[in-house]
């Protein structure tokens, strides 16, 4: 026996499992496709967001069929659950206080436009952020970049209006590198564990 | 005299090493078992390398010594064994570690 064992270690170790299939990346990147269908379609938007079940859905499905007939099954223990209950706490917080902090910037005290998108900027890289740091899942960092490229390009079409004329369309970028990170994650998955 | 075969006795190597934990095998399973509420026996295999024939080895010896808690059950019509750390279990490990640390402490190279 020439390994040590680092008990925090390996529970972190065991708790990424849950990002290993890429599933999550997936489901993340269907969510931006979901969202930017209802801003495209606005007219019928309020049916479209019955959509957002797929990703819920494609997720359990996979959960079901794909993950735990491969890799099985386990409960978390109940401190790492405490953790990320304080961590959903801390984001939602976060998150309360960055929406505040936006509509105040909106308010006449600060009228610079490029004040409200900085802000915004803000929100998007200290809420996705802590959403990788508190959850361990590295690949959001990436995910982090890629959603504010996407909002900034959406600032950049808003102003010069063109081919593209609906900022919606910003949002598939994410889409499209979350769903092919995961897709790349999956087949890795299913060749590591193939089923026994 | 006394103090003598106490001079002895700390000459000695420890003897208090839990040899059931001390085999690598189980040591892996009681790790990943001691750091989650319970998982399955895929998940087991997974995460220690141990073959399913391997695994149900140490499971039985570790269930035998009232280390683990094993759970039988089905989902989907498909057998399902659930495995979980008992409080025994739990406190042996942490005496294993605190056994292991302080035998190291007192070993002392030459």
């Amino acid at each position: 026996m020439n390994q040590s064992i680092n008990l925090n270690d390996l529970e972190k170790a065991t708790w990424v499992t849950v990002f290993q299939s890429g599933c999550v990346d997936i489901m993340m990147g269907v969510i931006f496709i979901v969202a930017t269908l209802c801003h495209i379609f606005d007219d019928i938007s309020y049916y479209l967001m019955a959509l957002y079940l797929v990703p819920a859905l494609l997720l359990f499905a996979a959960k079901r069929y794909i993950i735990i007939p491969r890799i099985g099954l386990v409960k978390f223990h109940r401190r790492r659950r405490k953790k990320n209950l304080i961590y959903f706490a801390i984001v939602t917080t976060l998150l309360v206080i960055l929406v505040l902090i936006t509509a105040f910037s909106n308010s006449s005290i600060i009228q610079s436009k490029y004040a409200n998108f900085a802000i915004i900027c803000g929100d998007i890289l200290i809420i996705c952020g802590s959403i990788a740091f508190f959850l361990n899942f590295n690949r959001m960092y990436i995910y982090t970049f890629v959603i504010l490229f996407a909002f900034i390009l959406t600032g950049i079409i808003r102003e010069n209006p063109g081919f593209i004329s609906r900022t919606g369309y910003a949002y598939l970028l994410p889409a499209i590198v979350m769903i092919a990170t995961g897709i790349v994650y999956l087949r890795r998955f299913i060749k590591t564990y193939p089923l026994s | 005299m006394t103090d003598v075969k106490d001079d002895n006795k700390s000459r000695l190597p420890r003897t208090d090493i839990d040899k059931i934990i001390h085999e690598p095998a189980r040591l892996k399973i009681l790790a990943q078992l001691y750091v989650v509420e319970n998982a399955d026996v895929i998940f087991l295999m997974r995460r220690t390398g141990l073959t399913q024939g391997n695994l149900s080895t140490h499971m039985s010896k570790l269930e035998a010594a009232e280390y683990i808690e094993i759970r039988k059950e089905f989902v989907n019509k498909k057998p399902h064994t659930l495995l979980s750390l008992s409080d025994k279990g739990r406190s042996a490990f942490r005496s294993y570690i605190k056994n292991m640390k302080e035998a190291f402490e007192e070993l002392i190279d030459w």
